[in-house]
């Protein structure tokens, strides 16, 4: 805190300058909250930078297994609670499976990884 | 599909660089999502937002309470897991713990709150609404929009919220363009003219009213006393006459009585006296009412002016005072209720 502010008020509830921005809603918050819950895992968050770092922004459950030095199987469930939550699409081509950044979370996903 | 292109056989799939040389590392990763774990909760959400979204940038465990009315321990609870993470810095001055967002943090949680938060949300509803939602479908979205916004935007009446959500709904369906994103749109153009309307609503003063006839004896201190008694403070009243009279007028001073004015400005400070009409105080009123006697005011840009055309109590009789004093009765009522329709006022009275 710098030194030049003027001395605080001792009463808290002392009259406050209304904020120019509302806060967040109710349902902004538990939405928000249900995204980051999500993704705050180490493991995923690794998954999905390595999948928006990858090339072509996708990524097969192999490539990330030999990346992330993890079992088909956890990298397999972390696909899929990420793809119910809308965070990756899946995208089939032949008999492999890419994975994406869902379009609409590029750029929110991105915001958490920067 | 340029994703076939690089998608040899698995046993020799080197990507062109190792992919762990651009991702995030796993230290990173911990850090990161200990972080993200922190802040993934609704309640510690709102009162990040809070405190970024008041004017001083800072807020203490009181001010959060109220957010969400929850007890101060668990406020405390919530502030604590922010701090430890790194997100919220406090400082005790006195009695309390002031918080506010970490300077290292500032950036990213505008980001969370500004960014991240709205296009959650939006993905959300759009994922509800997919093509183009109608007025019908949306309504039950702009109800719950109206109330939350009410609930957020302080000194809002829920009616107000819901009126404006609606118009601004249906202002930007009309104007065309993406429709997916309208339920959105509505909550950040509505949100904004209510906050707007709310920092009208508190810079304004009481309305001011202003009298004039002639003397300023009779008629304009009728009005001006009734306007007065059933106003209260809600109303600045003045009254002031053309070419002023001595003394308000005998017959009508009873009356004056009656709504609490003295009867005589040497042993009551509360009693009418005429004054002269001033320049001052037209400029200072808000509603300048002329009282059917004749006078001109010289008209301003920006009053209302009403012409009020009731008899002279100089010239009428006992009950003939009577019936002017109604009939100012009801006109003042009705400019009430037209100033102030929140105001209820007692038929009986006075």
């Amino acid at each position: 805190m710098s030194p030049a502010e003027p001395a605080p008020s001792s009463r808290p509830s002392r009259e406050r300058t209304p904020a120019l921005r509302a806060t967040l809603s109710r349902e902004q918050a538990e939405s928000t909250a249900a995204l980051l819950r999500v993704v705050s895992d180490p493991t995923r968050l690794q998954i999905l930078s390595l999948i928006r770092t990858s090339p072509d922004g996708a990524s097969r459950v192999a490539d990330l297994t030999r990346a992330l030095g993890l079992r088909q199987p956890t990298v397999s469930h972390h696909l899929k609670v990420m793809t119910e939550a809308e965070i990756l699409t899946r995208r089939p081509a032949g008999r492999e499976v890419w994975y994406m950044i869902e379009p609409a979370r590029l750029d929110a996903v991105g915001d958490l990884l920067r | 599909m340029t994703t076939l292109s690089r998608a040899p056989d698995d046993a020799t799939c080197t990507p062109p660089h190792a992919p762990a040389d651009h991702a995030i590392g796993s230290d990173a990763a911990d850090v990161v999502a200990a972080t993200l774990k922190a802040l993934a909760d609704p309640l510690r959400l709102r009162m990040l937002s809070a405190i970024a979204t008041t004017a001083d940038g800072e807020a203490c465990v009181c001010d959060l309470a109220e957010l969400a009315d929850v007890s101060q321990p668990t406020v405390s609870h919530h502030l604590k897991v922010l701090r430890d993470v790194g997100v919220l810095t406090s400082e005790r001055r006195g009695t309390w713990v002031w918080y506010r967002i970490s300077p290292t943090y500032r950036g990213a949680v505008t980001m969370l709150l500004d960014r991240f938060a709205p296009a959650a949300l939006e993905h959300r509803q759009a994922a509800r609404h997919p093509g183009l939602p109608g007025l019908t479908d949306v309504e039950p979205e702009l109800t719950r929009l109206a109330e939350s916004l009410a609930g957020r935007v302080p000194g809002t009446d829920p009616a107000d919220a819901l009126r404006v959500v609606r118009e601004s709904y249906t202002a930007l369906a009309r104007r065309g363009g993406m429709t997916v994103h309208l339920v959105p749109l509505t909550e950040h153009f509505a949100r904004q003219r209510l906050v707007d309307a709310a920092a009208t609503a508190r810079s304004r003063r009481p309305p001011q009213v202003l009298f004039v006839c002639v003397a300023n004896a009779g008629r304009s201190q009728l009005a001006a006393a009734l306007l007065q008694h059933y106003a209260g403070d809600r109303v600045v009243v003045r009254s002031a006459g053309s070419v002023p009279a001595g003394d308000v007028h005998a017959a009508v001073k009873p009356f004056l009585a009656d709504l609490g004015l003295g009867p005589d400005l040497t042993d009551d400070p509360s009693a009418a006296y005429p004054k002269p009409l001033t320049d001052d105080a037209l400029r200072a009123a808000d509603v300048v009412i002329t009282m059917g006697c004749g006078d001109t005011c010289p008209v301003l840009p920006g009053k209302r002016y009403e012409d009020w055309v009731v008899g002279d109590p100089a010239l009428a009789s006992p009950s003939g005072v009577r019936a002017i004093r109604d009939e100012i009765d009801a006109r003042v009522r009705a400019l009430l209720s037209d100033l102030l329709p929140d105001l209820v006022l007692d038929r009986t009275d006075p």
